[in-house]
């Protein structure tokens, strides 16, 4: 006799049976459409990786595409979807129960007596649903852990500041390990630099930024010379002081002091100021040249010169090549030393080389232009396109063919009759008259 | 589950009771035709579903004498018709024949053979066309016109018809459209060594098994009016239905070599044998396993194959088959990523 239970026992053992029938379904339907998503997001995933950018979009397009995968899913199995009562009819027939679950639920029989239903009646089947779900899985691991070629490292340099900028602020530098120069006169222009480097990447290549460069690295430059300027006079005032062998005379007193006064400006006026001890003594010096003697104005005008020499050497020789060249991180070519004036925007000239055949330089001839070095090369860059005409032999066309004829004509009923013929039955007909 | 069934349900005593009986003559039939249990059940089968039965064997399987065991055990009048080539549709439905009645002269219907509870037409493919034509309208309407008169045949009535699947001199092949008229065609196959043996220790030449009635026709015309009662299920006639769909080209891949499929009296036949099996096991309903064991001897002579399949040695019985592994009991296929097993 069925026990009380049985009804609520069948209930839950056929909802059981739909949730994992259905579930079956949806899988089937998900599993290669996961497998789409895992190939667009290993790819996704592997690209950001060889930009060095954060993988988070990657992550992001598996999951939202996972999920739209799984809604579709869950659409395309509407029409197949197991019903409770294909379950129920499922799992009586697989039971042996005779229709009893179907007979019961109508009222015309008892409910059959509980019974265990044996893990074998549904088992799972299917190598294709697993493979695609490993497939998957191995390609979001490969676009994970596959490892970038280091050729990639090169496309994504860092972007080096302007020259111009970078240059002043390696003689600001300079400028402020001298003990000559006053640190406090330096600051300005190093605050206006330091404003300057702040600035991202692409307002510092716009054309204010580079202008702003330029007028700082001139600015900085006029400063040093003005004042290597000043300070060689101021040495080249007390060069007579130090060279007489007898007290100078009351004119010749006179001059030093001018002299060294008219220097002494040109350091007070210039944005750059000496250290207050030199300006002190020649101040002082200026004042009096009488109180110093030869042996202090060699002193005074070695620590000048020294000085001036300090300035020039901060400041190099003419042209911004030469400051170029020794700046780290500046890729140059073989041979191309670095000039006075020309290119001083930019990393240099590019690694191009041209071809050796093109002779004819008029107007209507194109010349080929190529690039060989592909270090440089990132994904997606465009490596070489050719506009030409089509390489057809003409001579190969035979102008208008016919485009078949029959063979044979049918022969009227004989060849229906015959083509009719199954081969079996053209085979059982022929061993039938041999 | 609803408390109290209609009235129209079988009760369990009902049913008890008709399985009993129903037990107790298969099991006297066995008397009549030894080993052949699933033959006998088939008949008894088709008999509750009022349907007309077609035997084919070979002579000497027993066929006559299981017809002839038949109408004693269910106490019905039985003929018996040799069917020849010269047999004319007269000599089955009967004749009017010119009588002398009160004086008067006129034309009287002489009964036939046909007029029984059970006809045993032996051999019928050797009759002409226009004879098994005759009999066949008469299976279908269960009445017979002469001379512009109607006579029912009595109630119930069936044909038993066998015939011998070797010969084919002097015969004429029942058409697919009368064949169709047939409940069931049951191949009678012979027997194991095991049971000619019984045959030859319990049978001799030249005298029939003596049955005793099981049930009287009031019985038996209760139990036929049981078998109307045991209900379809929605989900058992949906199952029938795409069977007999299947059975057409294109609709399946078991149909492949077929030409044309059953017809809706197929689907008829099918849900009538399957309720007077379930009558049998004595069940309210049909099911699944009900129709299934019937599908055989119901489709396989309905359908019709092309000649491809025929030459390539298929079999309707073994496309019947192929229908049952194809066409799933639910109506909606399992997943390919699920398989299912049937437990013990």
């Amino acid at each position: 006799m069925a026990s009380a239970t049985s009804p609520h026992f069948w209930a839950r053992t056929i909802s059981g049976l739909t949730v994992r029938i259905n579930g079956a379904l949806w899988l089937e339907r998900f599993s290669p459409g996961a497998f789409a998503v895992a190939v667009a997001a290993s790819i996704a995933i592997y690209a950001l990786r060889r930009l060095h950018v954060a993988t988070d979009w990657g992550w992001v397009l598996l999951a939202a595409g996972l999920v739209v995968a799984g809604g579709v899913s869950w659409l395309r199995m509407r029409r197949h979807r197991f019903s409770r009562t294909d379950a129920r009819v499922l799992l009586e027939y697989r039971l042996r129960l005779d229709t009893g679950l179907t007979a019961a639920e109508a009222g015309l029989a008892p409910w059959p007596a509980r019974r265990p239903v044996p893990a074998g009646m549904l088992r799972w089947r299917s190598p294709a649903v697993t493979g695609w779900l490993g497939a998957a899985a191995v390609l979001v691991l490969a676009g994970v852990w596959l490892p970038v070629p280091a050729t990639d490292s090169v496309a994504v340099r860092p972007i080096e500041k302007p020259p111009a900028l970078m240059q002043t602020e390696a003689w600001l530098e300079a400028l402020s390990k001298l003990d000559v120069i006053e640190p406090a006169s330096v600051e300005p222009l190093a605050a206006r630099a330091e404003e300057l480097s702040r600035l991202s990447p692409e307002k510092q290549y716009a054309h204010s930024g580079l202008e702003a460069a330029d007028a700082l690295r001139e600015q900085t430059s006029a400063a040093m010379q003005g004042l290597a300027h000043a300070l060689e006079n101021a040495s080249a005032a007390l060069m007579p002081m130090e060279q007489a062998g007898s007290p100078l005379t009351t004119e010749q007193l006179k001059s030093v002091g001018e002299r060294l006064e008219a220097a002494l400006r040109g350091m007070r006026e210039g944005s750059l100021k000496v250290s207050p001890d030199l300006l002190k003594a020649c101040e002082a010096c200026a004042g009096n040249p009488r109180a110093l003697t030869p042996g202090e104005a060699a002193q005074l005008r070695k620590s000048l010169a020294q000085a001036g020499g300090q300035l020039r050497g901060v400041r190099g020789a003419e042209g911004a090549g030469a400051q170029i060249a020794g700046i780290s991180g500046i890729v140059m070519m073989p041979g191309a030393a670095p000039g006075q004036g020309g290119v001083n925007r930019g990393p240099g000239e590019a690694p191009l080389s041209f071809s050796d055949t093109a002779s004819d330089t008029g107007p209507g001839k194109t010349e080929t232009v190529s690039n060989n070095d592909l270090s440089r090369a990132a994904m997606g860059d465009l490596l070489g396109t050719q506009t030409g005409e089509h390489d057809l032999d003409p001579s190969r066309a035979q102008g208008i063919t016919s485009g078949g004829a029959p063979a044979a004509t049918a022969a009227g009923g004989e060849a229906v009759w015959v083509n009719r013929l199954t081969p079996a039955e053209r085979a059982a007909l022929s061993s039938f008259f041999k | 589950m609803s408390s109290s069934p209609s009235p129209a349900v079988l009760s369990e005593a009902e049913l008890s009771s008709a399985s009993a009986t129903l037990t107790r003559l298969l099991e006297t039939l066995d008397t009549v035709l030894f080993g052949q249990r699933e033959l006998i059940e088939l008949v008894v089968i088709g008999v509750l579903a009022r349907g007309h039965i077609l035997l084919e064997g070979l002579p000497g399987l027993g066929k006559t004498e299981l017809v002839k065991g038949l109408a004693h055990t269910l106490g019905l009048d039985a003929r018996r018709v040799q069917f020849t080539p010269d047999l004319l549709p007269g000599d089955i439905t009967g004749n009017p024949i010119l009588q002398e009645v009160d004086g008067q002269r006129q034309f009287v219907f002489q009964r036939g053979p046909i007029f029984a509870n059970i006809l045993l037409a032996d051999e019928i493919n050797r009759a002409s066309p226009k004879t098994q034509s005759a009999l066949l309208e008469a299976m279908q309407e269960r009445r017979v016109t002469a001379g512009g008169d109607t006579h029912a045949l009595p109630d119930p009535f069936f044909v038993l018809a066998t015939q011998n699947p070797i010969e084919l001199e002097g015969t004429y092949p029942l058409p697919e459209a009368q064949l169709d008229r047939f409940l069931f065609k049951v191949e009678v196959t012979r027997n194991a060594t095991e049971v000619l043996q019984r045959i030859v220790l319990n049978r001799e030449i030249g005298s029939s098994p003596v049955v005793a009635p099981v049930l009287t026709p009031v019985e038996f015309s209760a139990l036929l009016a049981q078998v109307r009662r045991v209900h379809v299920p929605e989900v058992v006639a949906n199952y029938i239905a795409r069977l007999v769909n299947a059975t057409h080209p294109g609709e399946s891949a078991a149909a492949s070599g077929v030409r044309f499929g059953a017809s809706p009296r197929a689907a008829l036949a099918l849900a009538a044998a399957a309720k007077a099996r379930g009558l049998r096991h004595g069940r309210p309903h049909a099911s699944f396993e009900d129709v299934q064991a019937v599908a055989r001897p119901v489709l396989a002579h309905r359908i019709l194959l092309d000649h491809g399949a025929r030459l390539d040695g298929a079999t309707t019985a073994g496309v019947v088959d192929k229908l049952l592994a194809e066409i799933p009991v639910q109506s909606k296929p399992l997943p390919s990523s699920l398989a299912a097993a049937k437990i013990a």
